[in-house]
């Protein structure tokens, strides 16, 4: 049976896709796969130093769900991640309906600035909010000179107030793209059947938006879940379980870290039962439709339309201020954490880590984007253009990093890479191995998709008119894929540069890049510093964006 | 163009099998096509036609049976070796190249000087009309002008066997007789054996040197245009190939010269075909004839051999032709056509009319489809 699938395999897909096919399963293996069995291995594997006789292999297990300074953490979690997954959707899918349907001045800024938030790096907020809200920031300062004393934002309540504004741009983008896909005559049939505008929202428009919606909440969820940044700078401690997991793996650094990968698997288990849950959840609501004439444009009576300006502009201001905050403070002279309201530029001079931060990053981002356009333009045409199990096994591998936590892969990269045989721990190329497996799975979801829109046609034209596959691959395909690869490119770049939750697992002082040194600066108090290099890497990430705005004349749809 | 050696290649086919998961979407199929012949594949959506198009370029791979040009068996030569020039569908044009980067795109892994290559690629372009638009992209050029630029495409590389995906299904119905004649007279022209696949029959009529008539996999018939059309083999391809009526009934009498066919409302039906020893009296059958064949009577005038009289149902008027819809008893209707003339006396319904079919225009099935006699 085998030789006969293999004898039919080899003929039917040309030798040199049979080439790549294996190398991207091997690929998926070796990256992904592996590690999060040498993960699992290690959550139960005795720590060095305890005699194998009696250990049992639940032990780690056991600790965990025995003690509250262990399971604490997990309830914490799941607690602020929830919270601020509600508290997204409710903000984000009025935002993107309001801003979709209702006629509001300076959409195209509207719409940036959720850009920027989404793209700005996380924890930035954090820090943010503390100039602002913090014992010393500038509104409670502000607001105590008249007396009005305003509730702590250090703890769960900070954690969620920035978590909801960091993650909600994941809901209206989605939401924004859904809307798309919904057809006027839809509403139109739902209002000459006698509902309001407001009950055809209701009735037809929110329940075809579920797939979006909660593939936009399942978005949240994860990246907050997995998110210990936020948490550590603002939570005082509010302790959450990706921030136990840093603490324990840096603890166990150079023994078998048990302890982080046990906290690992039970992270991934929360994560990927997530994806599950809304994966079957989406399918049963999904109707996979397109409209002929997308959802007009109407404008509110006057009442109505001055409150819908209100919250949409209050909702994106209230997101961006962390950004700008960091930008106006990087100007600022500094005192440790407290920041004088004098101009200089003494911040960017004093900045002595900066150089080889911006250096690093710039060059592990890039050889990563380039990786992630290379590998990931050949494994999308394998998953779409091949009918193999090994095609259809690699289809299922590459979703895997959308389940798989920053902190997880960097843990379970490190059990692998980091000692023998590799010795990778500490090299730019574990975070290049890193930043690429975890961005490769969009490049190979957007040149499949790509590619499906495309059709089989002119390739097998190609082919027919003698010229071989790997050829026809540059001359007929590529040249098609080219404006959607180098939009990926500039998104991956952007996307990678302000990347923090698996390099701070992986980095060494040679190693550090943008988001590690900015945390560092944080942690250590010296928020001027914080903000300069913070300002540095949000320029990184911004400037790709403009360019795809600008030159590709990309919208925000793109970015889902 | 000249004509190379290669472009009169035999194709041949033997027990081809095509095998997709829950479908033999190729069955047992042989074929063998002359060189130079202009061969059709005609059937209806999904009968195979396509797929067996595909194995012959190389695309699918058969599970049983072989493919031979010239003699060569071509099995295990993969599609980029195979030269055959194919015309796609939606074309396929590339749409990152002009028309005459399109044309040439096949000479570049061929040997060949430039100046030799860029000759060709202007005959080819000449040869469909297309030296003017050669510097265009593809997204300028209307469906007609693309699907000429798919033509020289697979004629420029002077292909063994040219393969045409039912290349004028996405024209319309005015540009698809036009082309119909420009695509014949080029391959003739070029003296290419060429596999045309369509699922129009008259398309398939006035193209082919010959035509194999595909039902579920299987080739049914094969036979030039007037045989597939005169003497169907199979009910299947009867009815898939021009209109006829099919009369269900039982044999009343068979001779060596005649049979005599019991049919709906008390008619009987005398075919001009030897039965005696081929079927037996009180076997039921298939008597069938088509519409052009049967003359339409206003009265029966005595007329009572080989008539069919009934009452009008609809009449369908399609300005060259009149149509009748008539009932001939025992809820038995058959269609019946007239040319008509200007000063027609109006036929309306309710009126009894009178068929009068010929015997040797009346066909004998089984009723298992095969064909009886003949």
């Amino acid at each position: 049976m085998l030789t006969a699938w293999f004898a039919r395999f080899r003929w039917r897909h040309f030798g040199f896709w049979n080439l790549i096919t294996l190398a991207s399963a091997l690929l998926f293996f070796m990256l992904l796969v592996l590690p999060l069995i040498r993960l699992v291995i290690a959550s139960f594997s005795p720590a060095r130093g305890v005699p194998t006789t009696d250990f049992s292999v639940w032990a780690t297990y056991a600790e965990f769900f025995t003690f509250r300074y262990y399971y604490g953490t997990l309830l914490n979690s799941l607690f602020v991640s929830s919270l601020a997954t509600v508290f997204a959707v409710l903000i984000g899918f009025p935002l993107a309906y309001l801003i979709t349907r209702v006629e509001l001045p300076g959409k195209l800024f509207l719409r940036a600035a959720v850009v920027l938030t989404f793209v700005s790096p996380p924890f930035i907020g954090a820090y943010a909010w503390i100039l602002l809200l913090g014992r010393n920031g500038l509104f409670t300062r502000t607001l105590e000179t008249v007396g009005i004393s305003l509730p702590s934002v250090y703890g769960w309540q900070g954690i969620v107030l920035v978590f909801t504004l960091q993650a909600f741009p994941f809901v209206f983008l989605l939401v924004s793209s859904g809307l798309r896909s919904i057809d006027q005559s839809l509403e139109d049939a739902a209002i000459n059947l006698g509902q309001t505008r407001l009950g055809a929202l209701r009735t037809v428009i929110l329940p075809l938006m579920i797939p979006s919606i909660s593939t936009g909440a399942l978005l949240v969820f994860v990246t907050t879940f997995s998110d210990f940044g936020t948490p550590m700078i603002i939570g005082e401690g509010f302790r959450v379980l990706a921030a136990l997991i840093y603490s324990e793996f840096i603890n166990e650094f150079g023994g078998n870290p048990r302890v982080a990968s046990t906290l690992s698997v039970i992270l991934l288990t929360v994560t990927v039962g997530a994806l599950l849950i809304q994966r079957a959840y989406a399918k049963r609501a999904s109707f996979g439709q397109d409209a002929m004439k997308p959802l007009g444009v109407y404008r509110l009576a006057r009442g109505g339309g001055i409150l819908a300006g209100v919250f949409v502009f209050g909702g994106v201001l209230l997101a961006l201020l962390p950004t700008l905050t960091i930008v106006v403070s990087s100007f600022l002279e500094a005192r440790g954490p407290i920041l004088l309201p004098r101009f200089s530029l003494e911040g960017y001079r004093l900045a002595r880590r900066l150089p080889l931060a911006l250096q690093n990053t710039m060059i592990l981002v890039t050889i990563a984007t380039l990786l992630c356009v290379f590998v990931g333009s050949l494994i999308g045409y394998v998953v779409s253009r091949q009918r193999n199990r090994l095609a259809a096994a690699i289809d299922t591998m590459s979703m895997i990093p959308f389940a798989v936590a920053g902190v997880v892969l960097g843990v379970s990269l490190s059990i692998t890479f980091g000692g023998a045989p590799f010795f990778l721990a500490g090299t730019g190329t574990i975070l290049v191995l890193s930043y690429f497996i975890r961005r490769l799975p969009y490049t190979v979801r957007s040149v499949s998709g790509m590619l499906q829109q495309l059709g089989e046609q002119q390739e097998e034209a190609s082919v027919n008119l003698g010229v071989p596959p790997a050829l026809t691959f540059l001359w007929v395909t590529v040249p098609q894929l080219t404006p959607a690869l180098m939009s990926g490119a500039l998104l991956t770049w952007a996307t990678t540069a302000r990347e923090f939750n698996s390099t701070v697992m992986l980095y060494v002082a040679q190693t550090r890049t943008l988001p590690v040194e900015v945390f560092t600066q944080v942690l250590q108090g010296n928020f001027g510093a914080a903000s300069v290099v913070g300002t540095v890497l949000i320029m990184t990430t911004v400037v790709p964006i403009v360019v795809l705005f600008k030159v590709f004349g990309k919208d925000e749809e793109f970015l889902t | 163009m000249s004509v190379s050696p290669e472009s009169t290649t035999r194709l041949r086919i033997e027990n081809l099998v095509v095998q997709f998961p829950g479908l033999r979407a190729v069955d047992d199929v042989s074929l063998d096509v002359q060189p130079g012949e202009f061969f059709s594949l005609l059937g209806p959506s999904g009968c195979g036609k396509t797929t067996l198009l595909r194995t012959i370029a190389g695309f699918y791979r058969q599970d049983h049976g072989s493919i031979f040009f010239n003699e060569q068996a071509i099995d295990h030569i993969p599609a980029h070796k195979r030269d055959t020039g194919m015309v796609f569908q939606h074309y396929a044009i590339f749409p990152h190249l002009s028309v005459r980067q399109n044309v040439a795109y096949g000479l570049r892994t061929r040997p060949g000087t430039k100046p030799e290559k860029a000759e060709r690629v202007r005959e080819a372009l000449e040869l469909v009309d297309l030296e003017e638009l050669a510097e265009r992209k593809p997204r300028q050029l209307s469906g007609g002008q693309q699907q000429r630029v798919a033509v020289a495409r697979a004629i420029v590389i002077q292909p063994r066997v040219l393969l045409m995906d039912e290349p004028l299904a996405n024209l319309d119905a005015k540009l698809r007789v036009r082309l119909r004649t420009d695509l014949r007279r080029l391959q003739q022209r070029l003296g290419t054996t060429t596999i045309y696949v369509t699922h129009d029959q008259e398309e398939a009529l006035s193209l082919s040197d010959r035509i194999a008539v595909m039902f579920d996999g299987r080739v049914h018939q094969v036979g030039a245009p007037e045989e597939i059309y005169s003497t169907p083999t199979h009910r299947k391809v009867a009815e898939f190939v021009g209109e006829g009526n099919y009369l269900p009934g039982s044999v009343r009498e068979a001779s060596s010269s005649h049979v005599a066919v019991h049919v709906a409302g008390g008619h009987t039906l005398r075919a001009a075909v030897p039965g005696s020893g081929l079927v037996a009296t009180g076997a039921e059958l298939v008597a069938s004839f088509r519409l052009h064949h049967a003359e339409v009577l206003r009265s029966a005038n005595g007329a009572t051999d080989n008539t069919l009289s009934g009452t009008v149902l609809h009449r369908i008027y399609l300005g060259d032709i009149v149509r009748y819809l008539i009932d001939i008893g025992d809820g038995q209707t058959v269609m019946a056509e007239h040319y008509a003339g200007r000063n027609d006396v109006r036929v309306r319904h309710g009126d009894t009319l009178t068929l009068r079919v010929p015997q040797d225009a009346i066909s004998l099935f089984g009723t298992d489809g095969a064909l009886i006699g003949r």
